[in-house]
């Protein structure tokens, strides 16, 4: 969850960004819930459509995170219940299962292409 | 450095992956927020372009803050039919890769390994019921 507040005097703004798709939402003195965005209560951000993936009632709890209000309990979360994993996640496990490091990748990435150009059409073939 | 080629393809990237960007809630006015690429810091302002709110953007359409450029005395920028003038793909850090995306970063790794992400993703999902065991799994406590 990334935050950044406050680009203007005397007001404050915010940038909401959703964990899973990436959408951000801006506004004044704005509560992630009048954006369209709800929170889970382990604070994971995320636009209120993806709850449509938790086969079940969605259930709320008092949550006493800076947003403050009703936070979405974990069982309901989308990040949390694993229905949608972002790719860092993704990369970490990867990582961890076949015990490679990180650094050791971005070594090879670096050594085999000369820029992203590259990377890309390798991916294609 | 080779100029870049296959510009379908970067536009394309930047459009479906990198580039989050939504315009205008408010009325008469119009709200954009830009998010780095590389720290996934995000800014936003009314009426912005991404270099009112500290933020380059190169001409592949890589949005970065501007402090992830080392020198700023050296960078090359270019004119872009579209967006006026931009960072050139030799000055951005994502082009030349001193900074590599996870999302590439997972891309080389799966096809290393002759899988997929959704593949990966699935596996994940048979083996834990939820985000607390994996990160348990991660953190080597099992």
């Amino acid at each position: 969850m990334k935050i950044r507040n406050g680009f203007v005097s005397n007001s404050s703004s915010s940038s909401f960004i959703c964990e899973i798709c990436g959408d951000s939402v801006v506004g004044y003195d704005s509560h992630p819930t009048d954006l369209g965005m709800e929170f889970c209560e382990n604070g994971h951000l995320f636009c209120k459509g993806h709850l449509g993936k938790i086969e079940k009632e969605i259930t709320y709890k008092e949550d006493d995170c800076w947003y403050g209000g009703e936070a979405v309990t974990e069982d309901c979360c989308p990040v949390c219940t694993l229905k949608d994993i972002d790719d860092s996640l993704a990369l970490h496990y990867y990582l961890y299962k076949n015990k490679i490091k990180k650094q050791s990748i971005l070594d090879e990435m670096r050594s085999k292409f000369k820029n992203l150009g590259e990377i890309i059409e390798y991916l294609k073939e | 450095m080779e100029r870049l080629a296959d510009w379908d393809s970067w536009k394309k990237l930047g459009e479906t992956v990198n580039m989050k960007i939504r315009n205008g809630f408010v009325s008469n006015s119009s709200s954009s927020s830009f998010i780095c690429e590389i720290c996934g810091d995000a800014r936003s302002g009314w009426d912005a372009s991404p270099s009112d709110v500290d933020m380059e953007m190169c001409e592949h359409y890589h949005y970065f803050c501007s402090e992830h450029i080392n020198d700023r005395d050296d960078i090359i920028r270019v004119d872009s039919p579209e967006f006026g003038e931009c960072v050139s793909a030799e000055s951005c850090p994502i082009c030349n890769l001193l900074d590599i995306r996870e999302s590439d970063l997972l891309e080389y790794c799966l096809k290393k390994l002759g899988t997929t992400e959704s593949k990966t993703k699935a596996e994940i999902k048979e083996k834990f019921s939820n985000m607390q065991e994996l990160r348990t799994y991660l953190k080597g406590k099992r």
